[in-house]
């Protein structure tokens, strides 16, 4: 993975709903809270952990969903991460473990 | 001060905030026989969390020192919630949605349009409190832009999210679709995550304790008289659940 979760933010449930919320450290990076679904969660967490991207799609597999489509939501889900702050590149903080995306959001 | 029946200690530095606890020496409404222990709210560097982290907000001071208070009062099972909580039959109803949304102008059109039927337990900023068989909603003294505030606390009977959109619409929510809407309106720092985790279940046990509705808006009068026919029935009819 070119990218890396930023850190300061946190996976929360609120009930069963999974959100993903910054810490106040990062409020001017990032402010709003995701409403991630499990898939994504557990993909937010291989993030966190520094998994690759292949490690990622072979999750995906694992769990059958085609590569062309692991693809696809690795993309999309990356994409919607990096919209919001949630991802930062890898050169931009080395060393840095951090928390989650999501597919609704609202502000902080 | 006492905040929801909790003594804070607390030492505002900057002018505005200041100014608002001398414009208002004696909180309104929180007395309380199970008084605490005092908690104190640290010494903050306010000046470096709002010029780092909140530059365009502009009454950011008075938003970091409720925030703090809130966190203060988690230890005791309490959190101040964004939203107008309204008393209806000895019971509390808060509509809870993004500032700008509408919350005082629904609750002024049910009082309008039910005349004597709905009070006021506080207008902005009203205290939740986790307790053994109920939540209680109490009164804060940060009443809002209409210093709407009330001296009863209430059992918490429902939760009601106000969205705009194309059309008037009233329509149960389940906890998990409020969560995400709701968890916002907890105010706490946010400072780390055991207090966002505490915060987060905090929002758990209030959205699994009552009914929650949403309320779609696009029109003030029509949305709120959904609200009374559905929420609110007049005497005789029966409340839906």
């Amino acid at each position: 993975m070119e990218y890396q979760a930023r850190p300061g933010i946190v996976l929360l449930k609120v009930c069963k709903a999974i959100l993903l919320v910054p810490t106040r450290s990062v409020y001017d990076k990032c402010s709003v809270v995701l409403r991630l679904p499990l898939l994504d969660a557990i993909v937010w967490n291989a993030i966190v952990r520094g998994k690759s991207r292949e490690d990622i799609l072979r999750f995906y597999e694992g769990i059958r969903i085609s590569p062309e489509e692991g693809e696809r939501r690795l993309q999309a889900f990356t994409q919607r991460l990096l919209e919001h702050g949630f991802l930062i590149p890898r050169a931009e903080n080395e060393d840095a473990p951090a928390a989650a995306p999501g597919t609704e959001q609202n502000s902080v | 001060m006492t905040l929801a029946g909790v003594r804070l200690h607390c030492r505002p530095r900057f002018a505005d905030t200041h100014r608002y606890f001398l414009t208002n020496p004696e909180p309104v409404g929180c007395a309380d026989p199970e008084l605490r222990e005092p908690v104190s709210i640290p010494d903050r560097d306010w000046a470096g969390i709002l010029s780092t982290n909140m530059p365009d907000c502009a009454h950011t001071e008075f938003s970091a020192l409720v925030n703090y208070c809130s966190d203060a009062l988690l230890p005791f099972d309490r959190i101040l919630l964004h939203g107008v909580a309204l008393r209806w039959q000895d019971r509390a109803y808060l509509i809870f949605g993004p500032s700008g949304v509408g919350k005082s102008t629904q609750a002024k059109k049910l009082q309008q349009l039910r005349p004597g039927e709905f009070g006021i337990i506080s207008g902005d900023r009203p205290a939740a409190e986790l307790r053994q068989d109920q939540i209680l909603i109490r009164p804060s003294f940060w009443n809002g832009k209409e210093n709407w505030h009330g001296a009863e606390a209430a059992p918490l009977a429902a939760l009601i999210q106000l969205i705009r959109g194309p059309e008037n619409r009233l329509e149960p929510l389940s906890e998990d679709a409020a969560a995400l809407y709701f968890f916002p309106s907890c105010f706490t720092s946010g400072a780390d995550e055991a207090t966002l985790r505490r915060v987060a279940e905090f929002a758990t046990r209030l959205l699994q304790a009552v009914p929650k509705w949403r309320l779609t808006t696009n029109q003030v009068p029509g949305s709120t008289e959904l609200l009374l026919e559905s929420v609110f029935p007049a005497p005789g009819k029966k409340e839906a659940t």
